[in-house]
Order: structure tokens, then C-alpha cells, then sequence
């Protein structure tokens, strides 16, 4: 049977027997309410204290939703909820962007991807000039919401040196795109057992002239990695940007190590088949389209441009 | 593209050369309690016959109520047959938001009074340091480069 | 002295008679029958998922069997019309407001934790917050103290402190779910049948009429409150998970005795050691946290900005109440401004209510980004 139908089908019984928290095991607790029971509370008419905001939310969503660029959707990936069935709540998810959006009117957010290089200017209450600006490749972008995290990564004086900014945090000054490129993986920790000369870039680096709805390329470098102890074992891990290892110590050893990372139960090929997995730790289209299409409104009053220096 | 490529060069010209080992210098979580091994990043004779003789120094004791120790803690450490004192500059475990996180696990070495025994850092050291007090500003005051 | 057969009594007036709400602990107490029994020193109580005996059968059959989906909604909309021309009884003159002391104790509301949120201070620095909604709140009873000593499950140590009860009630239900004597007790307050009940004890100063609506402006931005819920539930676990004891040794001949506490005994006569911390049902108990401050409050959707160490798990209901700490109690009146006695009323505020509250010490989203001046590094 065609696998994308067995989808279809699996989403839609689910969707009509209603929500997916009955399963989970937090059940049987009796002095808790379910997420389904509350919301009808909110907008019920018995309830005097409702408001405006929870009769919109729970509109039924229909097709006629703005559509949503897939450009925006990719450079902006912080504003999808935690798919985590057991601690959604509309309000809340409401409330944290309703705080994203006034930050953003604040300060300018550019487009960027993991693989493009980044330089933040950060208040440091211990700096001389009272501010810091570290320049570097980015090679992780996570979490939802106010959450939001982003790793650079630069070598400074032959010792490899790793920040970790929260975007939405007050402290930040400002954000400035000095390359804007992709690379072939997702995340670039692997870079952590490569040679420093892979993460290197001079923090004097000058700005590539980047203009609105430039073209983003994908960088095709592929590194070389150092020989083992590795901080994960890469061996299992299907890389891209990295070149195939060969400073095996022993034909022996490459055999081996090729051998557990094909074992069944360390492939887990399974899981490629696992709906509903897949549908547990993805939010359905349906919601994330309203979602964003709430965001593409907002979107108009955000900060586009930076001010320029007088 | 090609530009990188010479910048890459360069640099790599610059860099030191990587030694090959075959033994893991810490544990996965990469904390720094006794007997695990730390690098020393000041330019004293100590630390670079250390770094000659290819032994690495040991943490003997850390001055800590947890026994684990983080950016800005005194350590005692064993050095070529020798005990010596020294502050931890840098880590290689998870740090918190903007913070830096390094390579290696950077140690300082200090005499008994105080004073550094080095006259120079080789390396960055993180700029929440300046905010503690006592043996600190001396240290601070050899150090080349703040993240 | 024991009293037997107390629970058997108050069953026979339950299932009997129908009687209002107010007179049943009286009702009880005359039909009540002290015996004296040797050897048994404490009232025994029911048992833990037995009903106490002041209780009221909450839940009725569903009418879902006998009833065609035409006449439900029909009848749900019959309902909801009913509930909204029925008078309130705050039509009447309204009760005496009092001033606020160290020494009152107002009333709280029920919340719903809904999730975790980041904040941020002005100084840079990041806390989590948790988030509250208080949903559809009010008052459903006030007891004064005479009437409240009285009560069953009243405790003696409280005698002579004037502490009355106050009922408050959240999220209103259609009355087609429950029983006629559980919506009997809302006539009062003239508001739908609620989901779920509790009991706060306040001072007589800070009594509030039965149908007032209670919401999140009954606290103040910067107030510190206590919370208390169920935590989360884990089911039946081990003794070393519970109660943190040290199991047994994994291997030099030990077999079955991993994860297992050691001796509960000594001797036959003995018997087992009284309180002896044993395997069993772990969590789902009353806890409660003190102190915990409130960073921010949203009026609009009435939501609270708590800090962290709410008990519970997510979605789950807590009862929030002003700080007991005496500190907190003083601190209220240092802080100057008027506290909302016995509770915020709309007509307390000349004009629009703002949307947002902060506290002195958090960052607005709204604002521009925080900045150092070499100033106060000094």
C-alpha cells in the first residue's frame, strides 16, 4: 500500500476522534483539566469573563487563510509551537508570540541560515567599551518561541571558541549578516573534530552586500575530520559535508566500527515508517498555516531595515 | 570561493599542528574533577616542558564545596613531578548564554602568594572573569584578548 | 473518644432526605452517635477515595442515552438563557468595604497552569515564569465564623481566631451533568454550576458578597502569593524512588534485593515499626509553596506571571492566596498603593483598565534594548 496514503489516513482518524492527549499516560490525574474541556470553558457562553482573543482562536480553519510564502516559513522557524501533545495550550503559545512580536518591532532580525556567518553585539556589563561583538559561523539554530538559540563558532588565537546567544533576549544590540549561505547539514557540530583552519574567520571580516529576497546559495565544502577520539561517533551519523574518514588506526578497527553502526537497532530503520511518531513530533499543516498566517499579518510593522549610523 | 581558500592557507600555515593520541581526555559530559587533564595556556617554562614531554597536567585537588570545577576556580595540579596552583580560565563543558565555550580546558598557573607565574596569556579568557575580586585582577592583568 | 457510625448516619440523611446545604452539618450533629470504645484513642476516618461524610453526590447519569441531539441543544440553549436572566444577588446593597490590615486575610481564586514562559529583568538577567489563567472565578458562599465553628470538618485549634470560610467556584457547566442537590447549591450566588469548588478562610473584614466575580486584578503586580495543588501523580513506585532509600548492593552474591528496603521488624511480638516508610502510591498530595512573586499580569485574558515552583502538573488547578508570611503581609502595606478589598470591583478604576502590569524590576518587550553605561558598573 502507497505509504502517503496510510499517512492520510492515520491523520485523519486521529483528527476526528479528537485530540491525541487522551493517550498520553498524565491521565489519570484527577485534578487536572484537559486541554480540550478548558478551551470549550473559554469561549462557552455561560463563561462572562471571555474575551475577543479566545473566540478568534477557536475558529475552524478554513482555506481561505493567506498563503504563507516558504521563504518566510524557513528564515523565521522559531514561531511553530513544541509539538509536544502533553504541554500545548493555545493561550500560552498566543501570549509567547504576542511577546516575539513586540521585540521584533525593536530590533532587526535578518534572514539567516546554520552555515552562514554572523556577527552579535552584546551589552557585557564587563567589557571596556560596555559591549562585545563576536563575529563566527553559525553552526546551530534551535528551540521554539522566546527559547530561540543560535551557537557561532571562530577560532581566535589557534584556541576554538563557541557562543551561544538567545535571540530574544534583551542584552542584544544588534545582528548583522556578514555572508549569507547554507551548508549541506543541518547542524555543524561536527566541526568541533575538524581541523581549525574549517572554523576560522577573521573578526575584521568585511559584510557581503546583501539586498531583499537575495538568492541563497549552498556552500558545498565538504571537511575533513581530525583522526579518533571524536566528541560523538560520527561514524554513525549520515554526514554530508564531510568527507569520507580514512585515518582509520587499523583495517580492523574500520570493520568494526562499521559493523555496530549497521547493527538494526542502532540504524532504527523502523522509525521511518513510524506515523505515528512522525505525526507526534510535527505540528499538522492545517495549524502551523494559521499560525503563520497570523505571523505574515504582524510581519508588516517588524523592523526591516537597520538604522544607519549618523 | 577562492579567497577563502588562500584566507584558509594562511592560517592553517599559523596553526599548530594537531597530535594524534589515543586516549579520551575527559569524560562525555567533560566536567573537571580529580585526576582529569587540563591544558596550561600562560607562557611560563613549566607549562611548555609539559607541553614537550607530551604529558598533559592533572587536577589534583579542586577548592570547591562540588568537587567540579567551572570558570574562575582554583585548582591544584600535578605538572612534571611538581605541585602547583592555578585558576581554571576556561571550559570545554556547556556553558550558559553568552558565555564562551572553548576547545580545551585552559588552566593558569599561579605561585603560592599570588602572582601569575607566566607574563603572558596565549589565549582568549571570558570577560565575566572581571567581575570576580582578589588574586583575579593579576591575572587579568596579563591576559591579551576578552570574549 | 471514638465516634462510630458517624459515616453510616450521614449516608442514611443523604440518600433520605433532601436537605439544603447550610443545615447538614447541623442535621448531623444531632443524629450522630458518640460511643466510647477502648483502645481506639482518634475519630477513624473514612477511607482515602471514600466521599467525607459532609459531601454531596456530585455526578449524575449522562443523558446521552435518552435524548436526541435536536432536544440536547435545544435544551442547552434553554440553559444558557435561564443562567443569564436570572438576578444576581449584587443587585441588593452591597456589603460593607473594610481597609486592608497586616492582619486581614482575603480571599484567593482558582487557577489553571497553562504552560512556562522565559522573562526577562532589566538588569539582563533570565527567569522562567509560570503561567496562570484564572478562569471564570466566583463566589459562591460566605461563612461567618460562628457558623464556620460549627462546621464538620472544622479544625479545634482555629476556635477562637475569627476565621470564617468563603466558597469560591470555576469554570461554569451546564446543569445537565450533575445532580439536582450539587446545583442546588449555587442557587445563592445565582451563578451556573461549577466544575470545581474550595475553600479559602478569610477574616470577617474581607467578606465578599455570594456572585461576585473574581478575577486577576484581585492581586497586584510585585504582590507575593502562596500556591497550593496536587502534584503530579507517578502511580505505585518502589521505595527507593519514593522515599529515597539506598537499595541493595548490584552484585557480591546479592540476588532479589536490588531495589529493595531493608528491615521492617524486629522479633514476632514486635510487629511492624509504626510510620515505617513503605512502597505505595507516590504523589497526587496536597503541597503547597510559599512566597512566590508575581512578575507580570495580563488582564485581558487574566492571566498571572508567577515564578517557578508552582506544584502540579500542566493543566492542572491551583489555589493561589496573599502570602501568610508576615513579611509579605507588611511588605503589601509598605509598598504603598491601595490593595483591592475585599476584592477588585470594576468600578475601582476611573477609565480603561491597562492590558499589561510589570513589575518594577521586568523588561518590557515593548521597550528598546537594555544598554550598560560605565555609570552603574560603579
Amino acid at each position: 500500500m502507497n505509504t502517503s496514503l496510510i499517512k492520510h489516513l492515520c491523520t485523519l482518524l486521529l483528527r476526528t476522534n479528537g485530540e491525541l492527549s487522551t493517550i498520553s499516560k498524565r491521565c489519570y490525574q484527577s485534578h487536572r483539566i484537559r486541554n480540550q474541556t478548558l478551551d470549550k470553558h473559554r469561549t462557552s457562553p455561560l463563561n462572562k469573563q471571555k474575551t475577543e482573543d479566545a473566540k478568534n482562536d477557536s475558529k475552524p480553519v478554513t482555506n481561505k487563510d493567506p498563503e504563507v510564502p516558504t521563504r518566510f516559513l524557513q528564515k523565521n522557524p522559531e514561531f511553530l509551537p513544541n509539538p509536544d501533545w502533553g504541554y500545548r495550550d493555545q493561550i500560552a503559545e498566543m501570549v509567547e508570540r504576542n511577546d516575539m512580536y513586540r521585540r521584533r518591532r525593536n530590533i532587526f532580525m535578518p534572514e539567516f541560515y546554520v552555515g552562514s556567518i554572523l556577527a552579535v553585539t552584546l551589552a557585557d556589563k564587563f567589557a571596556l567599551g560596555k559591549t562585545s561583538r563576536f563575529l563566527g559561523l553559525c553552526i546551530y539554530r534551535g528551540d521554539q518561541g522566546l527559547h530561540h538559540k543560535i551557537i557561532l563558532r571562530n577560532v581566535i588565537d589557534n584556541e576554538g571558541v563557541e557562543m551561544m546567544y538567545e535571540l530574544y533576549s534583551p542584552l542584544i544590540q544588534k545582528i548583522e549578516v556578514i555572508k549569507l549561505e547554507r551548508r549541506l547539514d543541518d547542524e555543524l557540530f561536527y566541526l568541533r573534530d575538524c581541523p581549525l583552519e574549517y572554523s576560522y574567520f577573521p573578526q575584521d571580516m568585511e559584510s557581503q552586500n546583501i539586498f531583499k529576497d537575495m538568492p541563497v546559495t549552498t556552500n558545498t565544502i565538504k571537511v575533513k575530520l581530525n583522526p579518533r577520539p571524536w566528541s560523538q561517533r560520527w561514524e554513525r551519523v549520515d554526514l554530508q559535508g564531510v568527507e569520507p574518514f580514512t585515518g582509520w588506526k587499523s583495517e580492523k578497527q574500520r570493520l568494526k566500527l562499521k559493523r555496530l553502526a549497521n547493527q538494526p537497532q542502532v540504524k532504527k530503520e523502523w522509525e521511518k515508517m513510524d506515523l505515528m511518531k512522525h505525526y507526534r513530533e510535527s505540528i499538522p499543516p492545517e495549524e502551523s498555516m494559521r499560525i503563520y498566517g497570523e505571523v505574515v499579518k504582524d510581519a508588516k510593522d517588524w523592523k526591516n531595515r537597520e538604522e544607519r549610523e549618523t | 570561493m577562492a579567497q577563502i581558500l588562500k584566507l584558509l592557507q594562511v592560517a592553517s600555515s599559523a596553526l599548530p599542528r594537531v597530535v594524534q593520541c589515543n586516549f579520551r581526555t575527559s569524560a562525555c559530559l567533560s566536567e573537571l574533577q580529580k585526576l582529569s587533564t587540563v591544558q596550561v595556556v600562560d607562557n611560563s617554562i613549566l607549562g611548555r616542558s609539559a607541553v614537550k614531554r607530551g604529558k598533559k597536567a592533572k587536577i589534583i585537588h579542586v577548592y570547591n564545596s562540588a568537587g567540579i570545577g567551572k570558570i574562575g576556580d582554583k585548582v591544584l595540579l600535578a605538572i612534571c613531578g611538581e605541585k602547583k596552583h592555578g585558576y581554571i580560565v576556561g571550559c570545554k563543558q556547556k556553558q550558559k548564554p553568552n558565555t564562551p565555550r572553548f576547545d580545551n580546558n585552559n588552566v593558569v598557573l599561579v605561585e603560592e602568594n599570588g602572582t601569575p607565574t607566566g607574563t603572558r596569556i596565549r589565549v582568549p579568557i571570558p570577560s565575566c572573569l572581571r567581575g570576580k575580586d582578589g588574586e583575579f585582577t593579576k591575572i587579568l592583568s596579563i591576559a591579551t584578548k576578552f570574549v | 473518644m471514638a465516634v462510630r457510625g458517624l459515616f453510616r448516619s450521614s449516608l442514611q440523611i443523604l440518600t433520605q432526605r433532601s436537605l439544603p446545604f447550610n443545615d447538614l452539618h447541623i442535621k448531623l450533629a444531632e443524629q450522630v452517635s458518640y460511643t466510647q470504645v477502648r483502645g481506639t484513642r482518634s475519630y477513624k476516618r473514612p477511607l482515602r477515595h471514600q466521599p467525607r461524610p459532609w459531601h454531596i453526590k456530585k455526578k449524575a447519569s449522562s443523558m446521552e442515552l435518552y435524548v436526541t441531539p435536536e432536544n440536547k441543544a435545544f435544551l442547552r440553549e434553554a440553559a444558557v438563557a435561564h443562567y443569564n436572566n436570572t438576578p444576581s444577588p449584587l443587585r441588593n446593597e452591597p456589603w460593607p468595604r473594610n481597609e486592608y490590615t497586616s492582619e486581614t486575610i482575603r480571599t484567593g481564586v482558582i487557577g489553571v497552569k497553562i504552560g512556562v514562559i522565559p522573562q526577562w529583568k532589566k538588569d539582563g538577567t533570565k527567569i522562567l515564569c509560570q503561567l496562570i489563567q484564572v478562569v471564570d472565578n466566583h463566589v459562591i458562599r460566605y461563612n461567618p465564623p460562628e457558623k464556620f465553628e460549627t462546621a464538620l470538618g472544622f479544625n479545634p485549634h482555629w476556635k477562637h481566631k475569627g476565621i470564617g470560610s468563603v466558597v469560591v467556584g470555576a469554570l461554569s457547566c451546564t446543569p445537565f451533568n450533575y445532580t439536582r442537590k450539587y446545583t442546588g447549591l449555587f442557587s445563592e450566588a445565582g451563578v451556573p454550576p461549577k466544575r470545581i469548588l474550595t475553600k479559602f478562610w478569610i477574616t470577617p473584614d474581607a467578606a465578599v458578597q455570594p456572585g461576585t466575580p473574581l478575577s486577576v486584578m484581585h492581586f497586584r503586580a510585585g504582590d507575593y502569593v502562596d500556591v497550593s495543588a496536587k502534584t503530579v501523580a507517578r502511580g505505585f513506585q518502589g521505595v527507593m524512588k519514593k522515599w529515597g532509600y539506598k537499595g541493595g548492593p548490584a552484585s557480591h552474591g546479592s540476588t532479589k534485593f536490588h531495589r529493595k528496603a531493608g528491615s521492617v521488624q524486629v522479633g514476632k511480638k514486635e510487629g511492624f515499626w509504626k510510620g515505617k516508610k513503605m512502597p505505595g502510591m507516590m504523589g497526587e498530595n496536597w503541597r503547597k509553596t510559599k512566597a512566590i512573586k508575581i512578575w507580570r499580569v495580563n488582564t485581558k485574558l487574566n492571566l498571572l506571571y508567577l515564578g517557578t515552583g508552582v506544584p502540579g502538573p500542566h493543566h492542572g488547578y491551583v489555589r493561589i492566596y496573599d502570602s501568610r508570611c508576615h513579611k509579605h503581609r507588611v511588605g503589601k502595606l509598605e509598598r504603598g498603593g491601595n490593595v483591592p478589598m475585599p476584592t477588585f470591583y470594576a468600578d475601582d478604576i476611573v477609565g480603561e483598565i491597562p492590558e499589561e502590569i510589570y513589575d518594577d524590576q521586568l523588561y518590557n518587550f515593548a521597550d528598546p534594548s537594555v544598554e550598560f553605561s560605565a555609570e552603574q558598573s560603579k
